[in-house]
């Protein structure tokens, strides 16, 4: 069985298996991962930013 | 499941916007179909999170990830999670399904009352629970799998089987009342 590359093209039952529970990522307590990303008007999301100024709720999500 | 999460991030948005920085971070389609098919270029996935926007109407920042994924890998590439990140750059708390408006409204309410007081590193914990998720998301089935393609909605009945594909449909007819905070898209 090859690995499902990161963008699949089709729907499994074994990645909603996969996602019941977290797997990797920071647990509560520890670091938040910078990212700086390109926003969809155009300008820039850095998260970095947001140190020492307000707390920041990230959603992750697509279209479908 | 993001667009079952939609009106309660919409409240959310609404009632802490002034306080707290919220963002979507566009990420690999769930179920890819003809119309929204897997990206294969960061031009093609900029453009799916645009239509993502213009359709549902999303008030708030969006974010896209780059075509490998960087950022969701980092953070544990799940569907349709939240992280509230604190003032000091960790984790204050994290659920498996964003689509939870009265749990993550309690942590939010309560990072802010814990950061007023001067305190920094809130750890509030994490939640995996899918049930109230599972509702919001079932009622937008319909909707999104008409959105994302024929093949999209194959997938999902050869995948999950009759019985789970019922129970989504089911649920997409009560849509009106379970997500009335989503009348306003299309």
């Amino acid at each position: 069985m090859t690995a499902e590359p990161y963008n699949f093209d089709t729907f499994r039952r074994e990645m909603v298996k996969k996602d019941m529970h977290f797997r990797g990522g920071p647990e509560p307590g520890s670091f938040a991962p910078d990212f700086d990303l390109p926003t969809v008007v155009g300008g820039r999301f850095h998260l970095s930013e947001y140190r020492g100024q307000r707390p920041v709720l990230i959603e992750f999500g697509s279209i479908t | 499941m993001t667009t079952g999460a939609r009106p309660g991030l919409i409240n959310l948005f609404n009632d802490f916007k002034d306080r707290v920085e919220v963002v979507s971070v566009y990420v690999r389609e769930a179920h890819p179909g003809e119309n929204y098919p897997h990206h294969m270029s960061a031009e093609q996935k900029m453009r799916q999170a645009r239509d993502w926007v213009k359709l549902d109407k999303i008030p708030w920042t969006v974010a896209v990830d780059t075509l490998d994924g960087a950022t969701h890998e980092a953070y544990g590439p799940l569907p349709n999670s939240a992280y509230l990140i604190d003032r000091t750059g960790r984790v204050a708390f994290r659920a498996l399904w964003a689509g939870q408006e009265g749990l993550l409204r309690g942590k939010i309410e309560a990072l802010l009352k814990r950061e007023a007081a001067g305190q920094d590193s809130v750890n509030l914990g994490q939640q995996e629970n899918l049930v109230i998720p599972l509702i919001h998301g079932g009622a937008e089935f319909d909707r999104t799998m008409a959105r994302a393609g024929e093949k999209a909605k194959e997938d999902f009945r050869r995948e999950m089987g009759n019985v789970m594909y019922g129970m989504q449909k089911l649920m997409s007819k009560l849509q009106p009342v379970i997500n009335p905070g989503n009348s306003p898209i299309e």
